[in-house]
Formats: C-alpha cells, sequence, structure tokens
C-alpha cells in the first residue's frame, strides 16, 4: 500500500538541505501523521521522503537572551504540552497540543510539520497566530524568517519552497506578567477529531485592569487560520464587560469566513466563531488577573 | 438461587491470554505458500447496468491471476441474511451481478500475486453503464414511477400490518392524542477487525474457507448456494473474530473469494480495507418511525399505533426482519389491546443495512421513550412517574409474541437505575443557570432470547471425555469477543461436574463441530448452553452408571462436582472422576467403550430480557455539545453465567449506544449516492476521552426455560442509550429531540430554533 522509493536519513541538518537541494521529488516527512495517511489516499507510488524528525537542530525549546521561546519544528506534541517554557508562559500552546488527535499522535507528530501540512484546522495554528509567531525557514542557499500569518497561503499551500525547511517556530518575547491566554477547540469528540472550529486569545491587562492587547485568531474560520483585528481592536484600552465581550464574540463571527460542508454548515462555524472568540477572549482575561465589570 | 461450582463464578475468558499477548490468529494473520490476493472493482454510481466489461488488459498485467465479472459467476440468487433455512428475506443478491444497485456493489474481482497488483489491475478494467434512476430515501424509492431497483418488488422489501382491539375507537374515546415523528440515522458496526477471509481448496477439491463470522453453519449452506455445489463440498472455519456487532452475520464476501479459489486453485485472502468495511459491508436501518397515543386524562394509555419506514438499502440481507422484530418491542412495552402497527421496509440505492447489534431495538426505543415523555411533558408528570403507571408490569396482558413470561425484573431493575443515579435529586434540581445545563432521562429495553418462534433456531454440542476425566466441547456456537467459548465452558464443565479447566473447546469449524445457527438475536448461552448443558449431563450420566456399577451404591446416590464422584447421601467424596473414566477405557476387557455425546437444542418458549438506563448529561447551550456525565444501566439477564464477560457485554453495549445517540451517521451524498464520511475521523465512534462515568447493574431473575437460570445479555445493554441521552438532552434543554444522532450542530441549531422562536 505505500510506495516509499527512497527513504533518507541524513544525520544532520546541512545534509537534509543538500539532499533537498539534489532531490527535486524528496518531501520532507517528521511524525508522518498526515503524510503517511495522504500517500494511503492517493495510492502515492515511487514516493521519497527526507526524514527530518531526529535532527538534532530541529529538536528542542529554549528561551533566547532577548526573552524568545524558539521551538524546534522537529518537536512533538508531547514535548510541546510537558515543555515548561510553554507551560509557564504559552500554556495555550499546551491546551492546543494535548487537543490535537490523541496521545498516540502526539507522540510522535510534530509541530512544525503540523504549520507546514497548511490545513486551516491544524490545531496548532490559533494559538500560534495569536502570539504572533514567525517561522524560520532555511534551505541550501540561506535563512528567511516568515510571519506566521504570511505563511499560510490557501487549503494546504503554505509559503514554503522545494528544498526549503521549516527550522524554528519563534515566540516574540511578550510580557509575561498580567498576560493571560486560552485555546479553546470545539469538535464533537474530544479525541482524535478535527476541528469544526478553534479559537485561540491572548490578553494582556494594563495595571488599571484595562485591555492593553488582545488578540484574538480562528482555525477553520477560513481557508486559512485568521486573526480577528476588528474583533481586537474594540477590545484594546477597554475594561470588559459582558457588552463588549459580546460585541467582540460578533465582530469575530463577522470576520470568519467559513464554508458549507457535510461536516458542519458555515452557520454553525459562524456561531462557534462567535461564542468560541467570546469565551477564550474571557478565560484569557480572567488568567491575565481581569474582573469583567 | 443455588450456588454452583463454576457457573456464575469470574472465570478469565478462554482467549484472554492469546489475545492479549498477539497469539490469537485472526484471518488476516494466516499465510499459504502461494496465496493469492484479491481486490474488488466497485461501481461508482449508485445504479446502473454493465454494458460492457472489458478485462483483457487486467488480465494480462504480470502477476494477475483471475478476473472475475458477472458473466463469470453463478447466477443463483439467494438471500445474504444470516438466517436458517427457509430464507426469510427475498433471495435477490448475487454473488457478481450485471446490475449496480449502489455506490460500492462489485464490479469485478481480481486474484493477484499481491495486493498491489490487484489494485493496479483493477485500472485497467473498462466499464461502460448505463445509469439508471437511484433513490437514497425510501420517500423517493416508493414514489409512483419510480425505477424498481428489483424487478417486480415496487422497491417494497417487505410490509406487515397487525393490529387488535380498536384503535379508532381509542382515538374517540381519548382526552388527548399525541402524535411525534422520528428518524434515525444509518449506522454501522466498524469493528475493529475489518471483513476478512481466505478460501482455499482441500486435497479432496472441497472448499475451505477461513472466515470472521457470527454464523460458520449457516455460512457454509449459503455459499454452497450461491455457488451451486453441495453444503458438504463447503467447510467453514471461524478463526478469531474482532468484534462483529452483526455485521458479519451476513453472508458477505466469502463467496466470492471461494470462487476466486475455485477459478485459481490457489488460496486467496481477501481483506476489506477501512473504507470498504464502513460503506460495502452492512448498516443499522435508518427508519422513519410516527407514534400515536389515545390517553385517558389520568395518563392511562387507551391506544398506540406506530407506523415504520426502514431503509434497507440495495439489497434485502435483513430486510423487513428488523421491522417485525421491532413491532413485538412496542407491542410489548407499554400494553393496551387496542394497537395498530404497520411497517414497510424499502429498497434505496444505499449500503446494505443488516443484523445490528440491537436489531430495531434502538431506533424504537429512541422513538417510543421520547414519545411517552412527550406524554408525560402534556400531563404535567414526571417521566418517571409516568413510566411506572404506563410500562409493563407483571400480570398486564402480553400483546407481543413472546409470551412465556416466567422472569420479570423489570421494575426491579427500574427502581434500582433510579435509585443508583440520584434520580429524585436530579429530576428536582435546578437545569443550570449559565451556558451548561443539566438533564436526566430514562429508557427501557427489551430483547428476546432467541428468534423463536420465527426461525428454526438448531444448535448443537458435543462433548468428548479423555481418559482422565478431562473432556472436549465441541460446538459451532461462534465465539465474536461476546466471551460464548468462556461461558460455554462453564455451562460444560457445571453440568460435567468438573473444574472448569478441564474443559477444552474447539469451536468454529464445520467440519469438526455440531451445527449451530450462530450469534445472533442474544440467544447463544440460552439456546447453546442448553445443548452443551445435555451434552455434558449425557456424558456424566454414563460416567455415574458405570461407577454406581463398580462402586456398588446406587445410582440415585451419585453425582459429580469439581472432578470427584460424591456420594449425595452423606456428602462423601468416593473417588475421582477421572479415575473412573480411566477405568471406562482401560479397565474392561471385554466391555470398554468411548464416551462422547452430541446433544441439540431449540427453543420452544421466548422469554424477554429488559433493561433500564439513566443518562445524566451536559448540555453546552453555547455550542450544542452534549457531554454524557453518567450512565447507569440495570439488566435483568436472568441468572448470570460468568459476571466479569457480563459486565464487559453491558459496558460495551452501553458504549455503542453512546456513539448512536451522538455522533455515528453514514453520511450519503444526495447527488452521487457516494458516503462521505468513509474513515474513523469523520464516522465518529466514541473515544475513551469520551466516555462517561458508566456503571452496570444484574437483576438475576431466575429463568426456569434456561439451563441455569440465565436470559439473553449481548444486544439490551445498546438498546436504551441513545433513547435515554436523547430524553436527557430534552430534560436539560427542555427542546425535544425527533431525530438523532445529537451532533453539536444538530443541537444548537434548535437551541438557535427555540431562541428564535421564543423572541419571535
Amino acid at each position: 500500500v505505500y510506495s516509499v522509493e527512497k527513504l533518507y536519513r541524513p544525520s544532520t541538518l546541512i545534509e537534509a538541505l543538500d539532499i533537498l537541494a539534489e532531490d527535486k521529488r524528496a518531501i520532507p516527512i517528521a511524525g508522518g501523521t498526515d503524510i503517511i495517511v495522504k500517500m494511503r489516499a492517493t495510492r502515492a507510488k515511487g514516493v521519497r521522503l527526507v526524514s527530518v524528525s531526529s535532527l538534532v537542530d530541529l529538536k528542542g525549546i529554549e528561551e533566547d537572551a532577548d526573552g524568545n521561546i524558539i521551538i524546534g519544528a522537529a518537536s512533538t506534541f508531547t514535548e510541546v504540552a510537558e515543555h515548561p517554557l510553554i507551560v509557564e508562559n504559552v500554556p495555550l500552546l499546551k491546551t492546543a497540543a494535548l487537543s490535537m488527535g490523541g496521545p498516540q499522535t502526539q507522540n510522535v507528530a510534530t509541530i512544525g510539520g503540523n504549520v507546514c501540512n497548511g490545513a486551516t484546522s491544524a490545531d496548532s495554528a490559533p494559538s500560534l497566530f495569536a502570539l504572533d509567531a514567525v517561522l524560520e525557514l532555511v534551505s541550501a542557499e540561506g535563512r528567511r524568517i516568515v510571519p506566521i500569518t504570511e505563511f499560510y497561503i490557501s487549503p494546504g499551500k503554505v509559503n514554503k519552497m522545494h528544498g526549503e525547511l521549516l527550522t524554528h517556530i519563534i515566540l516574540p518575547f511578550g510580557r509575561r506578567t498580567n498576560r493571560g491566554s486560552s485555546y479553546i477547540k470545539m469538535s464533537t469528540r474530544n479525541a482524535m477529531d478535527i476541528s469544526t472550529l478553534g479559537s485561540a486569545a491572548v490578553c494582556v491587562l494594563d495595571t488599571d485592569g484595562s485591555i492593553q492587547s488582545a488578540a484574538i485568531a480562528l482555525g477553520t474560520a477560513g481557508p486559512t487560520p485568521m486573526r480577528c483585528k476588528e474583533a481586537e481592536t474594540v477590545l484594546v484600552g477597554k475594561f470588559l464587560t459582558n457588552d463588549l465581550l459580546s460585541e467582540a464574540g460578533k465582530k469575530a463571527a463577522a470576520a470568519a469566513n467559513p464554508r458549507s460542508s457535510w461536516r458542519a454548515s458555515a452557520t454553525y462555524r459562524k456561531h462557534l466563531a462567535e461564542e468560541l472568540s467570546a469565551r477564550a477572549f474571557r478565560e484569557a482575561f480572567e488568567a491575565a488577573g481581569g474582573t469583567m465589570r | 438461587m443455588k450456588e454452583l461450582n463454576v457457573v456464575g463464578k469470574n472465570i478469565a475468558r478462554v482467549d484472554a491470554a492469546a489475545k492479549a499477548t498477539g497469539k490469537a490468529v485472526y484471518v488476516g494473520d494466516i499465510r499459504r505458500p502461494g496465496m493469492l490476493y484479491a481486490k474488488l472493482l466497485r461501481s461508482p454510481l449508485p445504479h446502473a447496468m454493465i454494458i460492457n466489461i472489458d478485462v483483457n488488459r487486467a488480465r494480462a498485467l504480470d502477476g494477475v491471476e483471475s478476473v472475475l465479472t458477472w458473466k463469470d459467476a453463478p447466477q443463483i440468487p439467494f438471500t445474504s441474511c444470516g438466517h436458517p433455512y427457509p430464507p426469510d428475506t427475498p433471495e435477490d443478491t448475487l454473488i457478481l451481478s450485471q446490475r449496480m444497485r449502489y455506490v460500492g456493489d462489485v464490479v469485478a474481482a481480481v486474484a493477484a500475486v499481491s495486493p498491489e497488483i490487484a489494485l493496479d489491475a483493477l485500472d485497467l478494467i473498462d466499464v461502460e453503464y448505463e445509469e439508471l434512476p437511484a433513490y437514497f430515501t425510501p420517500e423517493e424509492a416508493l414514489a409512483e414511477g419510480a425505477c424498481e431497483i428489483h424487478k417486480g418488488s415496487g422497491n417494497v422489501c417487505g410490509e406487515n400490518e397487525s393490529q387488535n382491539g380498536d384503535f379508532d375507537g381509542a382515538l374517540a374515546k381519548a382526552d388527548l392524542v399525541v402524535e411525534d415523528e422520528f428518524k434515525t440515522p444509518i449506522a454501522t458496526h466498524n469493528p475493529i477487525e475489518p471483513h476478512s477471509q481466505l478460501a482455499e481448496l482441500d486435497n479432496a477439491g472441497r472448499l475451505v474457507i477461513h472466515v470472521s463470522s457470527h454464523i460458520p453453519s449457516i455460512l457454509r449452506e449459503r455459499v454452497a448456494q450461491s455457488l451451486g455445489i453441495g453444503i458438504g463440498r463447503v467447510r467453514i472455519i471461524r478463526e478469531n473474530v474482532g468484534g462483529g456487532f452483526g455485521g458479519k452475520q451476513d453472508i458477505l464476501y466469502e463467496p466470492i473469494c471461494g470462487l476466486l479459489a475455485i477459478e485459481t486453485g490457489k488460496p486467496v485472502m481477501l481483506e476489506l480495507t477501512r473504507e470498504e468495511c464502513l460503506t460495502t459491508t452492512r448498516t443499522r436501518h435508518a427508519t422513519y418511525i410516527k407514534l400515536r397515543t389515545a390517553v385517558a386524562k389520568d395518563g392511562s394509555i387507551l391506544g398506540r399505533e406506530m407506523k415504520i419506514v426502514s431503509n434497507t438499502g440495495a439489497y434485502s440481507a435483513h430486510g423487513h426482519n428488523v421491522v417485525l422484530a421491532l413491532e413485538q418491542k412496542f407491542r410489548f412495552m407499554y400494553p393496551t389491546p387496542n394497537f395498530r402497527f404497520i411497517g414497510k421496509t424499502a429498497y434505496t440505492n444505499i449500503p446494505i443495512a443488516g443484523a445490528f447489534r440491537g436489531y430495531g431495538g434502538p431506533q424504537v426505543f429512541f422513538a417510543l421513550e421520547n414519545h411517552i415523555d412527550h406524554i408525560a411533558e402534556i400531563l404535567g408528570k414526571d417521566p418517571l412517574d409516568y413510566r411506572m403507571q404506563v410500562a409493563y408490569k407483571p400480570g398486564d396482558p402480553i400483546y407481543s409474541e413472546h409470551t412465556d413470561l416466567n422472569s420479570c425484573g423489570l421494575r426491579e431493575a427500574l427502581q434500582l437505575g433510579a435509585d443508583a443515579i440520584g434520580y429524585r435529586e436530579l429530576a428536582a434540581a435546578p437545569k443550570g443557570n449559565g451556558k451548561i445545563k443539566r438533564g436526566v432521562g430514562i429508557s427501557f429495553a427489551l430483547c428476546g432470547n432467541s428468534c423463536y418462534p420465527y426461525a428454526n433456531d438448531l444448535r448443537g454440542a458435543r462433548v468428548s471425555m479423555n481418559e482422565d476425566g478431562t473432556a472436549i466441547l465441541f460446538i459451532n456456537c461462534a465465539e465474536v469477543g461476546q466471551g460464548s467459548d468462556t461461558v460455554m465452558r462453564q455451562i460444560c464443565a457445571e453440568a460435567l461436574g468438573v473444574p472448569n479447566d478441564w474443559v477444552t473447546i474447539i469451536s468454529g469449524d464445520t467440519d469438526l463441530c455440531p451445527f449451530d445457527a450462530g450469534a445472533y438475536a442474544s440467544s447463544q448461552t440460552y439456546v447453546t448452553g442448553h445443548a452443551v448443558k445435555k451434552a455434558a449431563e449425557a456424558c456424566k450420566n454414563e460416567i455415574l452408571d458405570y461407577a454406581s456399577d463398580k462402586l456398588a451404591i446406587d445410582r440415585a446416590r451419585l453425582d459429580a462436582g469439581n472432578g470427584v464422584i460424591i456420594d449425595l447421601q452423606n456428602d462423601a467424596e468416593l473417588c475421582p472422576l477421572g479415575e473412573i473414566v480411566f477405568r471406562m477405557f482401560y479397565g474392561d476387557m471385554n466391555n470398554a467403550s468411548t464416551i462422547c455425546h452430541e446433544e441439540s437444542f431449540m427453543p420452544r418458549s421466548g422469554p424477554w430480557t429488559f433493561g433500564v438506563s439513566f443518562a445524566v448529561v451536559d448540555v453546552d447551550t453555547g455550542t450544542g455539545k452534549v457531554r454524557v456525565v453518567k450512565l447507569i444501566t440495570a439488566v435483568d439477564s436472568g441468572r448470570i453465567i460468568n459476571p466479569t464477560t457480563a459486565m464487559g457485554q453491558l459496558n460495551g453495549g452501553n458504549i455503542l449506544g453512546i456513539g448512536y445517540g451522538l455522533y455515528e451517521q453514514i453520511l450519503i451524498d444526495p447527488k452521487s449516492g457516494k458516503v462521505n464520511n468513509d474513515s474513523m475521523l469523520d464516522y465518529k465512534i466514541p473515544t475513551f476521552a469520551d466516555m462517561p462515568d458508566i456503571e452496570g447493574y444484574f437483576v438475576e431473575t431466575d429463568e426456569p426455560s434456561s439451563a441455569y437460570g440465565n436470559k439473553s445479555l449481548g444486544e439490551t445493554p445498546v438498546i436504551p442509550v441513545a433513547a435515554a441521552i436523547s430524553c436527557a438532552v430534552h430534560n436539560a434543554t427542555g427542546i425535544p429531540f425527533r431525530e438523532i444522532p445529537l451532533t453539536p450542530e444538530r443541537v444548537l441549531m434548535a437551541i438557535k430554533a427555540a431562541e428564535e422562536g421564543r423572541e419571535g
């Protein structure tokens, strides 16, 4: 059923990049939880794979001197969910990681693979959008940095050339105090399910308890993950009330552009965008220490 | 009930260690030298005639050994319904047909040296179709002028009407007439082991098929019929079965695999993919149910009517039998002398519906119980109180054909469940101020114990003694994961008077084991259990006769227990049973014989098994997501033979019911007739992360018509669950639900509609 013509197992990043530069048909594979499924579904023949899951350069989660959190792209979801830097500073990403698939998939699937797969339903995407993540892409030619908001082009299509590897996901330094975050995934089942809609929120409070900054992002609400800038604008500088929250939810729903399919109607997804954005932001606000007025 | 030595004890499953360590062999594990792999070309169209088919390119492909189309297969119609002779649904199925009746119907079969080559060969078959009008709902298929899916059928697979008393008179007298319409989804079994078969010829040229099936004996008869060969020319060997739930109680792909083996003279393996398993095996019938009840002011039921239309899909399979089975449940549960039942089963161009654990029970109880709640709501009565008022109670007239009611723990189960869940507190508690609303729901369940009096439910068993007093039990009773080998061994050991581990089981081989109609109708412990007991007792009697003679003790004083011959008069242990048996083989030069008895049993009464579920749910009114918080099920299953395996059956059935109530539905594209959700991502069965707190209880009655007071269990626990959950969601939200599954979208849209209705 699986027709693999060649499996490269480079031991260094340089070697992997050289292989990709030479072999135009080679595809990077990490955990394989998307690629293997696709290979079976399409009965792909003569597939050439470059395994990147054990490249040391792509592993590990660290904090640099400026306080940015650098996530190796081949970090598994389990590694992301368990790392103290994630748990303490960006707990929404832990929630997102644990919402993806089930324990078995979390143990092999990587956050970089999730991003490169280009799905609007990617469980990491809303959180990374809300955190203003930037991506480091490396090829034999050199290195470039792309904000995640510019990475997703269309369903399954991302801003990555052949020969490039996503090496790191960088979460820029953000204030650690008076900051809260949340991710809420709606799916029919509690495991092994695709998100019907996902909403991530990050909130930073001013000393007076008003909202200094707000970020709201959605997954499965359009062809690509998205930020809801209008909803954020409504919130910034204000004290949070139920009315304000519901207005923000409505703005988020207005920004959403989901499609109807047999999986869920656009109307239902719009309801979810409104409901979950408000819920996620409220949770983020409360985690930041805020009190509703 | 008297305590017994082996029956009623928690004994580990016969196959537990082998399955847990991976040593158990399933069909897909078998390898033969020179074995071929089969793949099937399937129709892309829901309804079409093959007007031309060219297999030359496929046959020419290196490694391809056989390509079969309808022109190469016997055109002998049969029914795939795995019930004993005579056929009880239309014989409308062929191994390979010129006419395609659903997306996935088999166009051609290929056997090749590898599965990859077989798949490549499918791409080389050129088919020209003449498209025919296709219908996916009974409404379309039964419309006037619709194209007949089966000639002469009018697209009706089966229908029946029955009535008693005067329903119209009851309507006229009623203070209240309540009407509801319900719709249930197409669900599918999705066993962890896909349908698999390996066919080969033995040295005498007989066809041997290794199968994953509920019905070895029936399969042998039907494979022979479909291929036009003698029953004795076929041997069925049931390997370990990785789940069936009724989905392997049909004749599915065994005949085509057998035909490929006959054509090639080589072993042929046919394993379905997960996608094929989901879309081209069997499903639970989708139904449309209308209930109408005439009620007096005090709530008493004066008359009842049920109209049901069931969708059997492309071929009859179990067809209208499912409606006939659920009719009995309708008639019994809320008794009134005035009732009318009108049932019809339609052919359509969708995947084939068959037997599925519960056999119409989950559908009818979903409708019945939500309807009862509706009546209770109008009357202002509590759902539990109202059920206590109108549900069957011992002494009530019985309107079902299950008339021999000698044990009934229904009321005890209801009380036990209500107490265990704390029903009164829950019913009185507020539903919740925030977005999460809590509710509680109740549903009964009923299940028969065999197909009596509708089918010839013959089951056999043979017990053969070893020289040391240990024994071998031969049965064709099908172990499909439910634990039948384990409990049959217990029954055998008990009846023989030996320890459990003295009995070895050989089951599921039509050459070695006696005829057994198979694992369906929750009947095996009730029916085969009798045959096992009779055969074991016959051996014991022979042994005790001999012992009486040799020990010079009156036969009436002797019994055996735990492998020892006992003097009943003073409870003295006389001698090891093994010693007597050994002497029977070797002790007398002039008078020795082997000890082996085969017995059979056919049920002559039809008791009911009773159950009740209570579900507590939290409904998120912002997303529509339903969380089952707690599920309590109490079952009167008679005496429990093995509490551990029984609880496994109860929990497993409950989980299936949760899936049916909340998630599972086969979605058919209304344009192409193709199944949209042919993967386990999109055909959503519950995961461990979705499991509520599940508790099960048994009310142990003593059923006199069974071997040890036992009654059926397999199907009962799935029947009340979707009903109880949907009643609980109604209780939580105040919104009635008339269609399952209660997907988040369905629930949220109903909540929004209700809100708009209130505002508007």
